[in-house]
């Protein structure tokens, strides 16, 4: 199976599912996202805790270079955890993210609303985000709200055939943090005359994710002041388990040379 | 900014030196000698706003966390440039009470170069709400006037939601300012627990943060906030906002509740 990184050497190498469309000389977000959110779960704790929400800051590109992940825990107790990862590349921090765990423990349960969209396995197969997340890559993908070409709300399946970490398998929370990067993409409202690069990823979930298979229910607000949002909710086949952001910064492809053919 | 205001109303804290002392409007619902976490975000907000190096951008991102309870005694506040780039600007700050750091946020700042035109129509989520009929489920006592538009209904959007509320905060966070509309938004991020109240028999449950994502900036001394819980039995919900001001929408908050047994224990 491939892999997003190597690690070796006490280092993290990027592969070819962690390079950034946009420059092919950065990380992907996909992978970035991923790795801090792995090392924040890494991190000891006591007892069996769980992510509640993850804010990754990606405000300029990381090289796609040897990089190592230096963790801080912020706030440590018996049940609530605050834990600040940073992306190094030479020693020199790229990107970031704070992560809240808690303690796993009982609380109430309210059955929440189902999203009454198909199940991957009833999802189109030939329907992926962007041309090349079709069958058999590294981030499989499968729409089953909106479509590629067609601006406006989407919503998209996700399925891992790569290793976040050659020879280990990524926990199913970090692999729904990896699934909702992309919404950007598919919920697209402006066309590919804009650019528009998510400068951070804010999750909140109500419990861990389960299986393979998760779903990013994306739609993107923006009112004319040269950002916007993109809200997603996020759910597993068994059903909803939290939402995300992405703030986008709008440029005009002009002027920063038309870079956006991948997002089509 | 936040806006000067009327002398003579009431207030979430008085100035001392270059700190503030929490009023008995800041005092927490689940313990007496602690600060709420609405007092907290007005602070946080009021001081972003008047302190901090903002770099003139439109604030896109705000982030509370609440590390332990803050103790109702004098507090300080100070805000760092974390990250100043051309285009993002990252601001840290640090809540200090009792000398103790009690909280930490952080807001991000967005400069565009340029706007594509509004991919969408602002649409109003109703109202407007000098003419909803008044039922306020916290009590003015809070600092609020609050106003329940409909239950378990729809929001603007069409979407469903478990709590539709009028809200804009009728206290001074300090003497002579009030809450700004981005202030106002962030104490509205806070109001959620209302949607499951009907666990507050069995269970505390605080919220560790805050969390506004803003798509435009707001206007006007009203938000409204549509609200549903995602509350699944592993120790945390989620409460999901959706925020409007009489214009339309303009962004979504979540708060992060934390679940320990029994009425008004302690948390965390």
């Amino acid at each position: 199976m491939s892999s997003f990184y190597i690690f070796e050497g006490g280092l993290y190498h990027p592969q070819a599912p962690a390079t950034a469309p946009w420059t092919r000389r950065h990380q992907n977000g996909v992978s970035i996202s991923g790795l801090l959110a792995r090392e924040i779960e890494r991190v000891p704790a006591a007892g069996q805790f769980q992510l509640a929400r993850l804010t990754v800051e990606m405000q300029r590109g990381v090289p796609l270079a040897p990089s190592s992940v230096r963790t801080t825990v912020v706030r440590d107790g018996k049940r609530i955890q605050l834990v600040e990862a940073e992306l190094l590349v030479d020693g020199e921090a790229y990107a970031s993210a704070l992560g809240l765990r808690t303690l796993t423990g009982e609380s109430p349960y309210e059955a929440p609303q189902a999203s009454g969209l198909p199940l991957p396995d009833d999802a189109p197969r030939d329907a992926p985000v962007t041309r090349v997340l079709g069958e058999g890559h590294p981030m499989q993908t499968r729409i089953v709200r909106g479509a590629r070409r067609e601006l406006g709300p989407a919503a998209y399946w996700t399925l891992f055939n790569a290793d976040l970490v050659a020879g280990e398998q990524a926990s199913p929370t970090v692999r729904a943090v990896m699934s909702c990067d992309i919404a950007s993409t598919v919920s697209d409202v402006v066309g590919s005359e804009w650019e528009c690069p998510n400068v951070d990823l804010s999750i909140y979930l109500a419990r861990p994710a389960q299986g393979d298979w998760f779903l990013t229910d994306a739609q993107t607000e923006q009112f004319g002041t040269g950002y916007g949002i993109v809200s997603s909710t996020l759910s597993d086949t068994v059903g909803p388990i939290g939402y995300a952001h992405q703030t986008l910064l709008y440029t005009h492809a002009e002027d920063v040379g038309n870079r956006t053919a991948w997002r089509r | 900014m936040t806006e000067p205001s009327e002398p003579r109303r009431k207030r979430f804290y008085l100035p001392e030196g270059d700190g503030f002392t929490p009023t008995r409007l800041s005092g927490s619902p689940w313990r007496g000698d602690a600060q709420n976490g609405l007092a907290l975000g007005l602070l946080m907000a009021h001081t972003l706003e008047t302190q901090a190096d903002t770099g003139g951008g439109h604030l896109a991102r705000f982030t509370l966390d609440i590390m332990r309870p803050a103790m109702a005694q004098l507090t300080h506040v100070n805000w760092r440039v974390a990250r100043g780039g051309r285009r993002v600007r990252l601001l840290e700050g640090v809540l200090e009470a009792a000398g103790e750091t009690a909280a930490r946020a952080t807001a991000l700042y967005v400069s565009p170069t340029g706007a594509p035109p509004p991919s969408m129509p602002l649409v109003s989520p109703g109202g407007p709400p000098e003419t909803t009929t008044e039922r306020p489920f916290v009590s003015r006592e809070a600092g609020l006037d609050m106003k329940v538009v409909r239950r378990w209904s729809v929001d603007a959007s069409g979407e469903s939601c478990d709590q539709s509320v009028w809200l804009r905060v009728e206290a001074d966070i300090v003497p002579g300012f009030g809450a700004s509309p981005t202030a106002t938004a962030i104490a509205a991020a806070d109001i959620g627990g209302s949607t499951i109240r009907a666990h507050a028999r069995d269970w505390t449950y605080p919220n560790l943060d805050i969390a506004v994502h803003f798509a435009r900036q707001p206007e006007g001394a009203w938000v409204h906030a549509a609200t549903r819980p995602l509350v699944l039995g592993s120790g945390v919900a989620v409460i999901d906002h959706r925020f409007s001001d009489t214009r339309g929408a303009f962004g979504r908050a979540h708060q992060t509740l934390y679940f320990t047994r029994g009425a008004r224990s302690a948390a965390a």
